[in-house]
């Protein structure tokens, strides 16, 4: 945790004598625990299990260089008690002149307490308190700055990490000034603990100055606090009143300013419930405002007060409770995944498994059935769609709905997953997430010519089915992981798949305020794609849905600072060079909270990390604002792919179920946050995604588990108990009918029409004509015909700003902005573009053509091809034979107007568009 | 299910005669997604002031202080120096001396709303113009600054003013476009499609480029001649093909629109070009918007079919005056060079059309029910764009303080809004961002900028964010 709060600040004198004053009885600490009791709140903690005033420090030599501060320095000697590793001395400084010694954190020294303390009962909090101050060294280069920080970490007997924290005491400032500062921790019952100082920041610096370090439990009134008083506060006042721009400048969150009161005095008396006006506005229903607080809320502040107001935590954070406006820490998808076994429910269908026990188990309990298997020619349809974004042939067809093998199925299924044509249909789904273009957008809108190699290693990692971690890890960061390799430069290019503004004016300003823009899409995207979490909503206010700070944004920015879009030439498979549109990494420049965004008012400075918000990782990388490039990329690849990350496993598992249900657990692919849609099946989310991690992170065996579960093996056909008790449905009664995507469309007509031009890879075909205004460009389309032409479509070379009248038509997004999820949407221009476009008129013509060559055999003696053709055109666009009176009209039409009309008109039926 | 208000009864009736189901229904209306959203809107959140709009977007940055922001005191302080530069806004940070207007100016109609000798005929109709001089940009990068006035955002992917309209409103017409974009026949404007493109929106709402007379939109037509009957023929099986696959997936919305889809384009067909033919046009009207003249024929042609298409039931039209930046001489009002020059060259494409328009709108009875809106993703500066110490030719970028106007809709005419200070540089009273813009003019079609949203990641999106304030200043 950093530091979230308004530290407690002491008078500038140090301690002086004990003085008892009844709350709590720790000698020469008591001022400073008790000082709040001045304020009105009662900070509670049992008596000291630890301290330390690090006055016994022994046999160190005077610094006598470092005089002009005009404080005493001494370092070399040794602290009674602690262990110190690392190359650097001891260091003290005396704080009043007569031996109130203070500990300086120097360099790469780390303090490790020898003795063990019995602090660490599970489930209870525990205090940790200090003061803390600048170090004094007034001269460069060891002068203190506001990013040096020390990190006080509570070990386990095992060495492990059971609470941390950073602080940062800020620079000298002329006079030593400390604050009293700590946190608090929890408990894990795990055995004995002990302390651990060390600086943020190693090389050549002071991390600060620690003084009057202890070691409490929370009071029993103080746990009661935490545990009843401090959620009700968090849900239902923070919200308002917190921080520095707090309501009514009353701020709630710490005990300090909860003591001090709003702008009209105090709002809590000790004991005196009647005289609090806290309790008096919730009585008369004035706070929370439109929100009354529910009776037992209100019972638990009346006692709370009655006893005495006791303060547990030293700061509530607004972020840790979920409320009905926003998420907290305890949001569902911030959790670590849960153990979920599937439950055991009556199960007819022998292809069942542990999914369908999932879905069927809640199909049950809301009176519904799944629906039965579909007919094969269906089933092989949909498969080929889902898997390979192609239609199977008529031979495919028949073949799977001839073979009576219980294994037919799963057998299809690994042979298309081993398809190269997979990898094309799914990297075109994660390109769509990523808003991968090859151009720059904005107003020069200038060509990438060399982005390609992304989009081609996306289909190779899909084909080799790279382990999703892997996969990510190497997008993040494969320059760094795989240094001079082709592979690491070009995943990469995930990145910097986005727009870029090459203009920026020479005013002031106007480029920080640009680069600002680019680090916000790209933390926007990397939050939404990976996390599925809208991290760029934090950049000029705390999130406001979800616990997401500014500070949290700024910190992870600091990760980007470096990544920076160029062109690099990299080693090809055959010894030639390949040209890379990829990372050109640069030396970060440090990052601050912009206050409001704005680059005129930088606040505070932040080390590189994580987000606090995602529970069970730890958002402190150890990074200080030295940090190069591929340390910090390296960093947060490892933070999002950690398999602690249960976030990370569910965002992709959804995403995979969206794809082969139509629509995900989490309807939201992009955002699991408060705005986002719960989960229908929150268990079964939790458990595919323990399965996938537990199976190498393999996005095909996780495809194979879904593929072959009875629930994607149903019929689409509605039922009327379905369409009764679950219109929507979200329970899965029934597949969902699927629109294909543009792709698909213009991809299947290719292949049935004979004309796909299966070559993979490389640089990209381009219907559209390049027109250069100096220096900006235009990408005008056209129709061109031919082979090269005529490949697949994720290989069409895919500038921003530029429509493609069918593609368009069919919801085909323009990659300025992610799109987790496709519209699909049925206009008069679609039916147009299906109908009129020049490419699908040609493709009737090939496709006359193809039959005809092919010269199909007709039935019994009968010399008239044409009936033979009909059927031919009907098996390959829709995998059936036409019926009698789609049979005789084909017949009549094709007489009179030739085959490619038969097949214009067979491109554009619902059946070959809409999969079952 | 409430039924839209737009469709009225008569498209109700005739869809109702087909047994369109409801599902199948927002299918074409581009609703579908709206529903998905949970965001169910009634089609006007309030009666709406206009019922369709134009938007005429001047590219390169029109000059205040040369057209409709008349500062005298500039005259005086011509070759002075801008007394405190040090916040001054500009692309190229080059600040010269303070530049007079190079037109007079002068008082106009009843009203006596200043308008500048650079627009003549657009002065003969000043007291229809509700002007605004103290609109602010976020930013001097014509991009940017281009996709905050179109979409109230700075970056691409973001939904133009006109798809949002498309989204709250629907269309009124079965068979045109609703929202459709006319850009200057010398170039597209940079971005190009980024302008009016829907972003999030489901992409039926993107603006409908119209390039050409012979085939106004994409595949309008068969890519090659086909035989009418052969066309006629083909359509029927494929009817009846659906058909039947449809009577074996009764309700199926998504397959019934589909089919409804077809029956709709084979109207666009004819629609359209009765739409782009001016045959019907008297001549004193096609004179009147400058037809006959090579100088106005291109800006011309497109007001006459603006107002053709609303007529039709179109309800967003963009004309776009100026093209791709750069170039020489430049295809807007991007006057870095010689802004006299630049701006002398241009005015004249536009000025006899728009104000035609303006004319043939409010003699039809339709100015009433209409909203135009002219404006330019930001002004210029009254200082030279030159070293300091020089009144050079060029004038620079300025978003702190320009002039845009709005007219019909029921607005009071021959007004202005909102002062710049004695330079014409900064809005000093009520200055008016693009978000309180778009605000205003969802308000005149009946729309709460605060309750159009969307959901798109994480956000119930808005054209406005979180900002905007309507101005109520011009709002009768």
């Amino acid at each position: 945790m950093t530091t979230r709060f308004d530290p407690v600040i002491l008078p500038a004198t140090p301690a002086g004598p004990a003085r008892r004053l009844g709350c709590v009885s720790l000698a020469w600490f008591g001022p400073l625990l008790c000082g709040m009791l001045l304020s009105g709140i009662e900070a509670a903690a049992d008596e000291a299990i630890f301290r330390e005033d690090f006055d016994g420090f022994r046999d160190g030599r005077q610094n006598a260089a470092q005089v002009d501060s005009g404080l005493r320095l001494s370092f070399g000697g040794s602290l009674p008690g602690w262990r110190r590793t690392g190359q650097g001395a001891v260091h003290v400084v005396d704080r009043s002149g007569a031996g109130d010694l203070a500990a300086m954190i120097w360099e790469d020294n780390i303090l490790t307490r020898e003795d063990g303390l019995a602090a660490n009962e599970r489930g209870r909090n525990y205090l940790v308190e200090y003061d803390l101050g600048p170090t004094v060294y007034a001269t460069p280069p060891q002068a203190s700055a506001a990013t040096d920080g020390l990190v006080i970490e509570v070990l386990r007997a095992d060495g492990s990490v059971l609470a941390a924290h950073q602080d940062r005491p800020g620079a000298w400032a002329g006079r030593q000034e400390f604050h009293r500062s700590g946190f608090d921790y929890r408990g894990d019952g795990s055995g004995p603990v002990r302390l651990q100082i060390r600086t943020l920041t190693r090389a050549g610096r002071f991390g600060g100055a620690v003084d009057n370090l202890i070691v409490a439990a929370h009071s029993p009134a103080a746990e009661h606090f935490n545990a009843q008083v401090a959620p009700v506060l968090a849900r239902n006042c923070l919200e308002c009143h917190h921080g520095s721009g707090a309501k009514g400048k009353l701020d709630l969150s710490t005990r300090d300013g909860a003591g001090r009161g709003g702008k009209s005095g105090p709002v809590l008396v000790p004991g005196d419930v009647a005289g609090s006006e806290l309790y008096a506005q919730i009585e008369a229903d004035e706070m929370p405002p439109k929100h009354p607080l529910p009776a037992a809320d209100r019972r638990i502040i009346r006692d709370w007060i009655k006893a005495g107001a006791t303060w547990g935590q030293r700061t509530l954070d607004p972020f840790v409770y979920s409320t009905g406006k926003r998420a907290g820490y305890d949001w569902w998808a911030l959790q670590p995944l849960r153990a979920v076994p599937p439950p055991d429910p009556e199960i007819s269908s022998a292809a069942a498994n542990e999914i369908d026990r999932f879905l069927v188990a809640k199909l049950q309990a809301s009176g519904l059935r799944p629906s039965p298997r579909a007919e094969p020619r269906v089933l092989v349809r949909r498969l080929f769609i889902d898997l390979t974004g192609l239609p199977p042939s008529p031979e495919e067809v028949e073949a799977f709905s001839r073979d009576p093998s219980p294994q037919a199925w799963a057998r299809l299924v690994d042979r298309l997953l081993a398809s190269t044509h997979y990898g094309e249909r799914w990297a075109r789904h994660w390109l769509d997430v990523v808003r991968f273009g090859e151009s720059d957008g904005y107003e020069y809108n200038g060509p990438r010519e060399a982005a390609w190699p992304y989009r081609d290693w996306v289909i190779r990692a899909l084909n080799a089915d790279l382990p999703y971690d892997e996969f990510v890890r190497l997008q993040l960061a494969g320059d760094a992981l795989r240094p001079g390799t082709f592979d690491g430069a070009a995943a990469t290019g995930f990145l910097v798949a986005g727009v870029q503004n090459k203009v920026a004016g020479a005013a002031k300003g106007m480029k920080e305020t640009q680069r600002q823009d680019e680090l916000e899409d790209l933390a926007g995207m990397i939050g939404q794609s990976l996390l599925g979490l809208t991290i760029n909503c934090a950049r000029c206010h705390d999130h406001k849905f979800d616990p997401i700070g500014t500070e949290d944004y700024y910190r992870f920015t600091a990760l980007l600072a470096g990544v920076r879009d160029g062109t690099r030439k990299m080693p090809g498979d055959d010894g030639t060079t390949v040209a890379v549109y990829t990372v050109m990494a640069e030396k970060p420049v440090p990052t601050h909270v912009l206050l409001r965004g704005d680059v005129a008012s930088p606040g505070v400075e932040v080390a590189p990390g994580g987000l606090r918000a995602v529970v069970g990782v730890k958002a402190d990388f150890g990074l200080g604002s030295e940090a190069g490039d591929a340390a910090r990329r390296t960093k947060l690849a490892a933070w999002v792919t950690d398999p602690g990350n249960g976030l990370f496993l569910r965002v992709i598992v959804n995403r995979i179920w969206h794809h082969h249900f139509g629509r995900g657990l989490v309807e939201t692919p992009g955002d699991f946050g408060f705005n986002g849609d719960r989960p229908s099946h929150p268990e079964l989310l939790d458990w595919l995604a323990g399965w996938f991690r537990d199976h190498g992170q393999s996005l095909k065996q996780l495809h194979r588990l879904i593929l072959t579960s009875a629930a994607y093996q149903q019929t689409s056909a509605p039922t009327d108990d379905g369409t009764r008790l679950d219109a929507a449905n979200r329970l899965l009664w029934r597949q969902n009918p699927r629109r294909v995507e543009a792709e698909v469309l213009r991809d299947s007509i290719l292949l049935v029409a004979g004309q796909l031009n299966p070559t993979p890879f490389g640089p990209g075909y381009r219907d559209v004509k390049i027109v250069e205004v100096s220096p900006a460009f235009y990408y005008l389309p056209t129709d061109p015909a031919g082979p090269e032409f005529n490949r697949r479509t994720v290989y069409r070379w895919c500038p921003r700003g530029q429509r493609s009248a069918l593609l368009d038509t069919f919801d085909c997004p323009d990659p300025s902005v992610q799109t987790p999820r496709r519209s699909v949407t049925t206009t008069p221009s679609q039916a147009l573009s299906q109908w009129n476009n020049a490419f699908v008129l040609r493709m009737a013509e090939s496709m006359a053509a193809r039959i005809a060559a092919e010269q199909p055999a007709a039935k019994g003696s009968d010399p008239d091809p044409l009936p033979a053709q009909v059927e031919r055109a009907w098996r390959l666009v829709l995998g059936r034979a036409p019926g009698g009176a789609e049979r005789s009209e084909s017949d009549a039409l094709v007489r009179r107007h030739g085959l490619a009309l038969l097949c214009r008109v067979l491109f554009n039926s619902n059946e070959f568009i809409v999969i079952e | 299910m409430n039924l839209p208000t737009p469709l009225s009864r008569r498209a109700f009736l005739d869809f109702s005669a087909t047994g369109l189901t409801a599902a199948a229904l927002a299918c074409l209306l581009g609703r579908e997604s709206r529903a998905a959203a949970g965001t169910a809107l009634p089609a006007a959140h309030h009666a709406p002031k206009a019922k369709r709009a134009i938007h005429i977007f001047l590219v390169g940055g029109l000059s205040q202080v040369d057209s409709f922001d008349y500062k005298p005191e500039l005259e005086a302080l011509h070759g002075k120096a801008l007394p405190d530069s040090s916040k001054v806004s500009t692309f190229s940070g080059a600040v010269g001396l303070l530049r007079r207007s190079d037109w007079s100016f002068r008082q106009r109609g009843q009203s006596g709303l200043w308008v500048s000798d650079l627009f003549p005929h657009l002065a003969t109709v000043a007291d229809e113009l509700t002007v605004v001089r103290s609109m602010v940009a976020d930013t001097s990068n014509h991009m940017p600054a281009m996709f905050q006035a179109n979409s109230g955002f700075q970056s691409n992917g973001y939904p133009s003013l006109g798809s949002w309209l498309s989204y709250g409103l629907g269309n009124e017409s079965d068979a045109l476009p609703t929202f459709v974009v006319l850009p200057d026949a010398r170039s597209q404007p940079n971005g190009g499609a980024s302008n009016w493109s829907s972003g999030f929106l489901p992409a039926t709402h993107q603006g409908v480029l119209f390039q050409s007379a012979t085939e106004p939109i994409r595949d309008l037509f068969p890519a090659q001649p086909t035989a009418a009957d052969a066309e006629r023929e083909g359509l029927g099986l494929l009817a009846r093909i659906n058909q039947s696959h449809l009577a074996g997936h009764p309700g199926d919305g998504l397959l019934t629109a589909r089919v409804r889809a077809y029956e709709l384009a084979a109207r666009m067909q004819t629609s359209i070009p009765e739409a782009t033919d001016f045959a019907d046009e008297p001549a004193f009207i096609t004179r009147s918007y400058g037809l006959d003249r090579p100088e106005t024929a291109d800006c011309g042609r497109r007001c006459l079919l603006a107002r053709r298409l609303l007529e039709r039931g179109t309800r967003f039209v963009q004309i776009y005056s100026g093209g791709a930046f750069g170039g020489k001489p430049r295809h807007g009002w991007d006057g870095h060079e010689d802004n006299r020059e630049n701006h002398q060259r241009e005015a004249p494409m536009i000025d006899q059309p728009i104000a035609a328009l303006i004319k043939d709108l409010k003699q039809r009875g339709m100015l009433e029910d209409t909203l135009l809106i002219f404006t330019t993703e930001f002004g210029r500066t009254p200082f030279a764009q030159s070293a300091a110490g020089v009144i050079g030719a060029g004038r620079d970028h300025n978003p702190q303080g320009f002039s845009v106007w709005l007219a019909g809709a029921g607005l009071k005419g021959g007004t202005a809004f909102g002062e710049t200070d004695d330079f014409g540089l900064r809005s000093v009273q009520d200055a008016v961002t693009w978000p309180d813009l778009h605000a205003t003019v969802l308000h005149l079609l009946g729309l709460d900028h605060e309750r159009l949203t969307y959901y798109h990641n994480g956000i119930q999106r808005r054209l406005t964010n979180v900002h905007g304030h309507l101005v109520k200043g011009i709002l009768a």
